[in-house]
């Protein structure tokens, strides 16, 4: 059975008159399957956040179908099934980070042993143990993004529909949306990813579909919308000799050189090292701590070691200069071998085991094909 | 233009208003392809409703509007206790305490109701946190109850600090009075603090009725409890200021006229009996045709009507009248006093004279008679029989076993005076009734306590099915406008002129059709029919029967109707729909 499945999904908003104004969702063919990461991309006012919408039953579809788990999106049964982190973090202000959750928990009808125990497990996952009693409208906006993934967490959904997750999030925040998203992935869980922030859609997800005008663009997985078969990339230790003879033997075979360059640590890395070594040195923060791993009843290890303090641990040994570590590990990492995992999935082990270095994403690879998704994407204004 | 032809304009205008929103509101309501599925099943209700509710209590007392509001209702009472004056007597101040801190409470506390179930649903709709609750697996149903308890529990728990503050406000000023008459009595009475202890613990056991000066059974009372001889209390007291002796007697009437709780039992009258007698009298003059020329047939009836109301009510000399009562039954096995409150009127002045059997004086416009309780079967039946002063209201005490077990009390009125005279109960307008201790004023005003959640649950059930489908300052605002209107029901019908002193001879049309209009909204707008403040001034009981009833009515009813009338709204409404 499939998770998701839309039939021609259409919606139309009116004005006060009942005259068609909008048509924000039109005719929108759509399946996701069991375990299935997708991404729904597009710019501003696409219709992302209609569809999910619809497939939440906060609104109704003008004309077509959209089931979830089978069944009408308005019918309360499929909803304890369901975790949904919206655009924004609608929050009651008045209530703290541990009473919001045991809110929601009591929603799910968890009793008061496994709501306590869930509370505690995502308030650590989320870096918020210090400021957990503080009522949520003092919060930062990151903060409370945070808050508003922990909720759509509470009842480990078997689907969880993220909107926009990473807006106003600080990368450790990102990541660590990243983290949950692969984790239930493993698990064989599905997740909806709206966004119009393309690295985080590239990283984690198996199938895109980027609308566009409340249509379908686009759809299929990463894999076949992004890679370009034409050219090829070798990454390889600094060596100008053996790198002039490369050269020399791409031309002599006539072929031809379209960019040259050193990779780059991509900021996210950076930022994670630089916060991290931050952390170690233990300065106070009023803010959200920097945590790592998800909790356990979602099935990472909240007592995991700690990422970011591998990672720094890690970057240590070889040299001083950041960059420099980094570029000098060489290794074909993809997003999808992150370390973070094998931290999280087997805390044990991992403790034993050396932590592996940090591996640079491919740099030079994501410059084209960031250029293919905004092509694709009809040059959307949305940076990504 | 005539002003009734104005007024049946403005109502057909305010109807086709009325109407066009209700096609909007159902059109937007129904329009939609579905609505909520499912979601009736209550296994786990009771979880979700407790979330809600409680999350309800938190912002109304977290939250700065509405913290605001419980702050008010929370500084209200001990300011009616520092500034309750009245008439400057303990009962006045009593009264005066009890009418503003529970009246404005009162008030208070509708306001807070609407505010709060006007805001809660609609400022989480606006505000989107709706969007978190309805995408988890809560019944919408279940989310209205939610907020309808949350705002009930934050009532009840002001009323509860409202009726404790109050009660505790009432002891304090009767222990200022006391402890004032206690300096006072050894002051210029020169009792000694034991004495003045005494008599002033005697206040609490005066027995019988009111009398003047030396009879008074204050008195005895105080007498008893001192062990001095009554004609020395009675010059001790006459030594007291002016302002304390008149508190004596007023304390007295508090005690036993506002803090208790007194059944109030009228005779019923066989009104249906009546008016058949006076329609087959009108038949009988039309038919004979001696229907007097200058007066219509509605003016006739009423006076047919006066005529045999007053037959009902007259008792000839030397003939009998007896009535039956039917109350809640009295407390068991404790010695409580009822009263008979009667008011006799005798069409003439009747003369003194000496009684022709015994010799006994007759003083002027006093009528000897008869008055006997209870069932003469039984062993619990009184009689008294003295001459009574016309034209005054009368209590009489009687031992409160003389109510049968279910209630019934007899009584029965022998008019025996020997100047033969008529004498007259109106006993339509209350000229008789019965009254007795039922309970005590603590236990009334926890019942009037309860008694003040019903209207404020039907304005809260108001409230919560309006922020279905309005935003916040708007839907308030609609609801208010509804209590005022319901408050001030009575100046309405005057306004409109469809009051029964305002009806004409003849019924027209545009009459018929105020008539109706205004009571229906009289009806639709009726919050609760106990008159809590009035029967606690009174120290009328607010019995179960009359509690239940408002309780059926109103909450169980009304309210439930209300809520269920949103419910459905909710259900089938589009809760990020946007109007473009």
């Amino acid at each position: 059975m499939k998770v998701i499945e839309c039939i021609a999904l259409t919606k139309v908003f009116q004005d006060f008159w009942g005259r068609d104004r909008v048509r924000a969702v039109d005719k929108l063919d759509l399946d996701i399957n069991p375990g299935e990461v997708f991404g729904l991309l597009g710019p501003n006012g696409s219709g992302k956040s209609t569809t999910i919408k619809m497939l939440l039953g906060l609104l109704y579809p003008t004309s077509g179908s959209a089931r979830v788990f089978g069944k009408q999106p308005t019918d309360t049964a499929i909803k304890s099934r369901i975790g949904f982190m919206p655009e924004e973090s609608y929050l009651y202000r008045f209530l703290n980070a541990r009473e919001t959750l045991d809110y929601y928990g009591r929603l799910f009808k968890l009793d008061r042993h496994e709501r306590r125990r869930r509370t505690e497990q995502l308030i650590d996952m989320i870096g918020l143990k210090r400021a957990a009693n503080r009522p949520v409208g003092t919060y930062s906006k990151g903060m409370a993004r945070r808050i508003g993934l922990a909720q759509a967490l509470v009842n480990d959904p078997d689907f969880l529909i993220l909107d926009e997750p990473t807006t106003g999030l600080d990368p450790i925040g990102t990541r660590q949306i990243k983290d949950v998203i692969r984790i239930l992935g493993d698990r064989g869980k599905t997740v909806l990813l709206c966004s119009h922030l393309l690295a985080d859609v590239e990283d984690v997800c198996d199938r895109v579909a980027i609308m566009y005008g409340g249509k379908l663009q686009k759809l299929g997985t990463c894999e076949e919308l992004l890679t370009q078969n034409d050219e090829t990339q070798i990454t390889f230790r600094k060596n100008e000799k053996l790198l002039s003879r490369v050269r020399e033997a791409i031309g002599q075979n006539g072929g031809e050189i379209i960019s040259e360059s050193h990779p780059t640590l991509r900021l996210e890395e950076l930022f994670l090292r630089v916060v991290g070594q931050a952390q170690r040195d233990q300065l106070e923060t009023s803010g959200a701590e920097s945590t790592v791993g998800v909790s356990a009843f979602l099935g990472g290890d909240h007592r995991g070691v700690d990422l970011v303090s591998s990672l720094v641990e890690a970057g240590k040994k070889p040299a001083p200069g950041l960059a420099a570590d980094a570029a000098g590990t060489a290794a074909p990492a993809g997003p999808k071998t992150d370390v973070l995992e094998k931290l999280t999935a087997k805390a044990d082990d991992v403790a034993k085991t050396k932590p592996e270095e940090p591996k640079p994403s491919p740099i030079p690879s994501r410059q084209p094909n960031k250029a293919v998704l905004d092509r694709l994407m009809g040059g959307g204004e949305d940076k990504p | 233009m005539t002003i009734e032809n104005f007024a049946l304009i403005m109502i057909g205008f305010g109807a086709i208003i009325g109407v066009i929103t209700l096609i909007y509101v159902l059109k937007r309501a129904f329009s939609r392809q579905a609505g909520e599925l499912g979601g009736w099943e209550m296994a786990g209700a009771r979880q979700i409703i407790t979330a809600v509710a409680k999350t309800a209590v938190a912002e109304g007392l977290r939250t700065r509007i509405a913290s605001g509001f419980v702050m008010l209702v929370v500084a209200s009472v001990p300011f009616f206790y520092l500034t309750a004056e009245g008439d400057g007597t303990i009962k006045g101040k009593v009264q005066m305490f009890m009418t503003y801190s529970l009246g404005f409470s009162g008030f208070l506390l509708a306001l807070l109701s609407i505010l709060f179930a006007c805001r809660s649903l609609s400022n989480e709709i606006s505000g989107r946190q709706i969007f978190g609750i309805v995408s988890k697996p809560v019944p919408r149903w279940q989310i209205l109850i939610g907020k309808f308890a949350g705002v009930m529990i934050l009532n009840m728990l002001l009323l509860t600090y409202v009726g404790v503050t109050t009660y505790i406000g009432t002891l304090a000023l009767v222990g200022g009075f006391k402890s004032n008459l206690h300096d006072e009595l050894i002051t210029y009475g020169s009792f000694t603090p034991a004495q003045a202890a005494a008599a002033v613990e005697s206040l609490e056991n005066v027995r019988g009725m009111g009398k003047e000066g030396m009879e008074s059974p204050i008195i005895a009372a105080i007498s008893n409890a001192t062990g001095l001889p009554q004609q020395k209390i009675g010059e001790t007291l006459l030594r007291l200021p002016e302002a304390t002796r008149a508190d004596l007697r007023r304390f007295d009437e508090l005690r036993r006229q506002v803090l208790i709780a007194r059944a109030t039992i009228k005779p019923e009258i066989p009104e249906k009996q009546i008016r058949a007698e006076v329609e087959k009298r009108l038949a009988k003059m039309q038919e004979d045709g001696t229907l007097p020329s200058h007066m219509t047939e509605r003016q006739v009836r009423e006076e047919l009507d006066k005529q045999m109301f007053g037959y009902f009510a007259t008792i000839a000399p030397f003939d009998s009248q007896g009535w039956i009562l039917k109350g809640p039954p009295p407390p068991k096995g404790e010695e409580l006093i009822m009263s008979v409150r009667y008011k006799m009127h005798v069409p003439q002045v009747i003369p003194a004279i000496n009684h022709p059997q015994t010799g006994a004086k007759l003083e002027e416009d006093m009528v000897l008679c008869i008055w006997a309780i209870g069932n003469p079967q039984s062993a619990h039946y009184y009689e008294s029989v003295e001459p009574v002063p016309a034209r005054t209201v009368q209590e009489m005490e009687f031992p409160v076993d003389a109510v049968e077990a279910d209630g019934t009390i007899r009584i029965e009125f022998g008019n025996i005076d020997p100047r033969r005279v008529d004498v007259v109960f109106d006993v339509v307008k209350d000229a008789l009734q019965v009254l007795y201790v039922v309970g005590s004023f603590e236990l009334n005003l926890f019942m009037a306590c309860i008694a003040m959640l019903v209207p404020l649950a039907s304005l809260t059930a108001f409230g919560v099915c309006a922020s279905t489908f309005l935003s916040f300052p708007v839907g308030a605002l609609l609801v208010i406008c509804l209590y005022l209107i319901s408050s001030s029901m009575d100046f309405v019908k005057e306004a409109m002129a469809v009051t029964e002193d305002y009806m004409p001879d003849t019924v027209t049309t545009d009459i018929l059709v105020r008539k109706t209009v205004v009571d229906s909204i009289g009806w639709l707008l009726s919050i609760g029919d106990i008159q809590v403040t009035e029967r606690l001034l009174d120290g009328r009981v607010v019995g179960w029967t009359d509690l239940w009833a408002d309780v059926w009515r109103y909450l169980l009813l009304k309210s439930g109707a209300t809520l269920m009338i949103g419910v459905l709204v909710f259900r089938r409404r589009e809760l990020a729909a946007i109007i473009v």
